[in-house]
């Protein structure tokens, strides 16, 4: 056990670099002028041993100026073939960076549209239902830490519920130790709490007022351009968990 | 006689014309943590035709920029381009690959740049820091402020009125450089 400890101290005291490509929520930080992301995200949804959804969403993103993006993702799945879309902008409003350090704060605004429901016990804009979110983000980097913190006003048009939704999101970076190339394989360590608190004073049966995810991960970078992410997602609303693994390559 | 002529004849030449000379440039890059991010900057650079070479230190995210000599460097397009990829420039190192021994206030073209040199105190190096507006904080182009009075400093363009005689060069900007210390 005191071993363990130690590893651990160890392991957190030696990272040099930490990451904030985060997986299941948005950085402040913007992707770069003219540059584009093209994304794949596979989502596994297991509802019961006999009924496994799999969604597959592909996205682009493109940075318009140094100081906005816009994304737009369409969903498929098993079941359904297309049931959604959704478009995402993200704004920065202010940075603040010195060497292996930086601070920011972005606004971002989402748009989904997605006729099928797959978690009847959870609101979400991301693959199941229809409205707008708009919020705020922050990104804190010291070294060996990235911390990130989004809030965001979430209105549902078809269950006519307004939410407020807080995500905090952890990363550091494993390895390399020290950057020598740009060929070395980047290893980074996630981990994600969102929450949903319905702010409506009638709620659904189906709903409860405040519900939580937590979201360990774990992402690839190769050649500096390609990513892989693997999420595995604890609903502790609905216990039907889940996971996603994503692919992105940026194009400059 | 003859022989001297062709000497001072030469001498004249060589002081005239600018010989193409090698220059490079350091530049730290302030908020990068990733080799995704270094990257990014990177390609954004490489847009830049008057760049030749780029080596990249990811570790002090700093990048070694080699110049193309037949071209106007402008730094003003690096500190964009930096920022266009989501980053700022900590600061901008010029290597004249030989040492110079600028006075205060001294212009010289070197390539198709024309340098304005702030002396404050007696430093012969090669390696110059740019001190223009952009590039430093307001409180130490204050300081340097008061050791020129070209107005030059404040509006980053040679004219007439301020270090005249350049109107031959490809671009009106001028930058402005202070020996570095380390």
């Amino acid at each position: 056990m005191r071993n363990l400890i130690l590893t651990f101290f160890l392991l957190i005291s030696n990272i040099t670099f930490s990451q904030e490509l985060y997986i299941n929520s948005e950085p402040a930080s913007l992707i770069p002028k003219g540059s584009k992301v093209v994304r794949l995200k596979y989502l596994n949804i297991k509802r019961s041993e006999s009924l496994i959804y799999n969604i597959i969403k592909p996205s682009i993103s493109y940075g318009i100026s140094k100081n906005i993006m816009i994304s737009a993702m369409f969903q498929f799945s098993n079941e359904y073939n297309f049931n959604g879309f959704s478009i995402y902008s993200k704004q920065r409003i202010f940075s603040s960076d010195r060497q292996k350090y930086h601070s920011r704060f972005s606004s971002y605004l989402r748009g989904s549209y997605h006729d099928k429901k797959y978690l009847i016990n959870s609101l979400d804009l991301e693959f199941q239902d229809t409205g707008l979110e708009f919020g705020i983000i922050g990104t804190q980097l010291i070294n060996k830490l990235a911390v990130s913190l989004t809030s965001g006003l979430g209105i549902y048009t078809k269950q006519k519920l307004n939410s407020l939704q807080n995500t905090l999101s952890i990363g550091y970076l494993l390895l390399p130790r020290s950057y020598k190339s740009y060929k070395q394989t980047n290893v980074n360590l996630y981990f994600e709490v969102m929450t949903n608190t319905i702010l409506d004073k009638v709620i659904p049966r189906t709903l409860s007022k405040f519900s939580s995810t937590l979201a360990p991960g774990i992402q690839l970078i190769f050649f500096s351009r390609s990513r892989l992410d693997f999420s595995y997602r604890i609903r502790k609303a609905t216990n039907s968990n889940d996971f996603l693994i994503k692919l992105s390559y940026i194009i400059y | 006689m003859k022989k001297q002529f062709i000497l001072i004849l030469f001498l004249l030449f060589s002081s005239l014309f600018s010989f193409s000379q090698s220059f490079s440039s350091l530049i730290t890059v302030n908020g990068l943590t990733c080799a995704m991010c270094s990257f990014s900057t990177q390609k954004s650079l490489e847009k830049l035709d008057f760049i030749k070479e780029i080596i990249p230190d990811l570790e002090s995210t700093s990048f070694k920029l080699v110049f193309d000599d037949s071209k106007f460097i402008d730094f003003d397009m690096i500190q964009e381009k930096v920022e266009d990829a989501g980053f700022f420039i900590g600061g901008i190192k010029i290597n004249f690959n030989e040492k110079l021994n600028p006075n205060n206030n001294d212009h010289t073209v070197y390539n198709n740049n024309l340098f304005h040199f702030i002396i404050n105190d007696d430093i012969n190096s090669s390696t110059y820091n740019l001190i223009d507006k952009n590039f430093i904080s307001d409180n130490d182009f204050e300081s340097f402020s008061q050791f020129t009075s070209h107005a030059c400093y404040l509006t980053g363009v040679h004219n007439e009125s301020c270090c005249s005689n350049h109107e031959n060069l490809k671009s009106k900007k001028v930058f402005h450089l202070e020996p570095d210390s380390e």
